[in-house]
């Protein structure tokens, strides 16, 4: 196994666990607010967080790709202020990976939110806490598998990730070349030993991972018997 | 200067199965006193406290609290929950799952500590040796106890309290009841008990408030309820004496599922 293999793992789970944090940061007062939204634009707005769910990922690449282009103002003000370019960059993949991978954070959050009984939020509020208090002292600490779905799942989607990021990262080594679009590079190569040491330790990653989650799950499932 | 009050001008539909019906009163009530709120299952107790509490917004009508504007449909005021130093005990607890009963006790004053206050409380709860013990390794009766001990934590202007002690034993329950009494007289808060227990109403209540189908069919101190309606909520009362006073006050004993309770009328009520 050579230095760039390494390199485009590291690099693969630094996109993955970054995008996560910030998933996170972002999805759950996201969440929190659909949860308890009472009002007949929630669909509308849940519809939108779902799309990257059923979009082929080229259309979102699409998109992403005008967006992030040099020309817009977007880019330029990025570009002028931060000295961030988004187009083939870093950067650009995290803000993509964050877009494709929300579903993937809100939606199990939402449920979390959604299955505490309402009074645990009405109980915080009438001992004079605010949303915020009541969000990190008394709703989060209970929505704990939830969080881990969520954890588990936007990392594992990241590391997954292959159109959107064809399309707006291409395939710069130590840039934007991840586990995924090396395995595409080197079966392109006829490369199929390395094309297969990369698939294995996605597999492997993904199993560990789905299998927190259901491991999680039954914990919680027994423990609540046992109640 | 007039006497505190409650006033609840309210309307509001409620869903249920397998009809809906209309939530609708107008009354005042005395504040800084132990009000029982009772009747029959369904019969809107539980969401005129959730009302009360600003859980739940009225369709129509306006909610004054003393000198404070609750809630008021017309003006479009709304004081928010958190500010209306309201303590709760819910029909089903709503324990926080993750704190341990200590914590559910500091949490709402922000304390690190207990202090003498808390203290108290935990003693007369009975729930000294469950401090560091979780919801789930508690039981119903004590997780009723610590939902009561949370409410009262932060010393509220208002008790709500839906059936707060129905989970308890006899003997428990008339020990937190009288103590309820003498926390309500001594830091002079208002307390609205729902109970369907004869036993609380005749000992406890400062003023009965008989909801039924949505409206309210008696509200007063409780010698002014009648018997036919103290009749309708236990099996049988019975009045056993009436013995009038020189100064014209009088004494009444009735008798409820073979206990005597004694009742005070004063001078002006008295016929």
């Amino acid at each position: 196994m050579d230095w760039e293999f390494w390199q485009t793992l590291q690099l693969t789970f630094k996109l993955a666990g970054l995008t996560t944090l910030l998933l996170f940061l972002i999805g759950v007062p996201f969440a929190f607010y659909l949860a308890f939204l009472k009002s007949p634009w929630k669909p509308i707005f849940e519809s939108l967080i779902s799309l990257p769910l059923v979009l082929p990922p080229t259309v979102l690449g699409f998109y992403l790709l005008l967006i992030f282009n040099p020309d817009t103002f977007l880019s330029q003000w990025l570009n002028e202020f931060f000295g961030i370019k988004l187009l083939f960059s870093f950067p650009g993949l995290v803000l993509a990976s964050i877009i494709y991978s929300l579903p993937f954070m809100v939606q199990p959050l939402q449920a979390g939110f959604e299955n505490l009984p309402p009074n645990l939020a009405e109980s915080s509020y009438l001992l004079g806490k605010s949303k915020a208090t009541t969000l990190l002292k008394v709703l989060i600490p209970n929505i704990k598998p939830a969080i881990l779905s969520g954890l588990v799942l936007s990392f594992a989607h990241t590391v997954g990730e292959f159109g959107v990021i064809l399309m707006i990262g291409g395939n710069i080594p130590g840039v934007t070349k991840v586990a995924s679009i090396a395995i595409y590079d080197e079966v392109e190569s006829l490369n199929y030993g390395t094309a297969n040491q990369y698939a294995l330790v996605l597999i492997g990653m993904s199993f560990i991972f789905l299998f927190l989650i259901y491991f999680n799950n039954y914990r919680t499932k027994r423990s609540r018997i046992k109640q | 200067m007039t006497p505190p009050i409650i006033h609840i001008q309210v309307s509001k539909r409620i869903q249920a199965i397998p009809s809906s019906f209309l939530l609708e009163l107008n009354v005042e009530l005395p504040a800084r006193k132990l009000i029982i709120l009772t009747g029959p299952s369904g019969s809107g107790k539980t969401t005129l406290l959730k009302l009360i509490a600003g859980l739940d917004q009225p369709d129509t009508g306006y909610i004054h609290f003393e000198q404070n504007i609750w809630t008021d449909l017309k003006s479009h005021q709304f004081l928010p929950v958190r500010k209306r130093k309201i303590g709760m005990v819910f029909q089903d607890y709503a324990l926080f799952p993750n704190m341990t009963v200590k914590e559910h006790l500091l949490f709402g004053p922000r304390l690190k500590k207990l202090n003498p206050f808390l203290e108290e409380i935990l003693e007369i709860l009975e729930l000294e040796n469950f401090l560091n013990r979780f919801p789930a390794n508690l039981s119903g009766g004590q997780q009723q106890r610590v939902a009561l001990g949370r409410a009262l934590s932060t010393l509220p202007n208002l008790l709500l309290l839906d059936e707060a002690l129905s989970a308890l034993d006899a003997v428990l329950r008339k020990k937190i009841s009288t103590f309820l009494v003498a926390f309500q007289k001594k830091h002079q808060i208002s307390i609205i008990l729902v109970s369907h227990q004869i036993d609380e109403i005749l000992e406890i209540a400062d003023w009965v408030c008989l909801l039924e189908n949505g409206k309210l069919t008696q509200s007063g101190p409780l010698h002014q309820i009648s018997l036919q309606k103290i009749n309708a909520l236990a099996s049988k009362a019975t009045l056993l004496n009436r013995q009038a006073r020189a100064d014209g006050s009088e004494h009444l004993t009735i008798l409820v599922e073979g206990k005597s309770y004694h009742l005070e009328i004063p001078v002006k009520e008295a016929k």
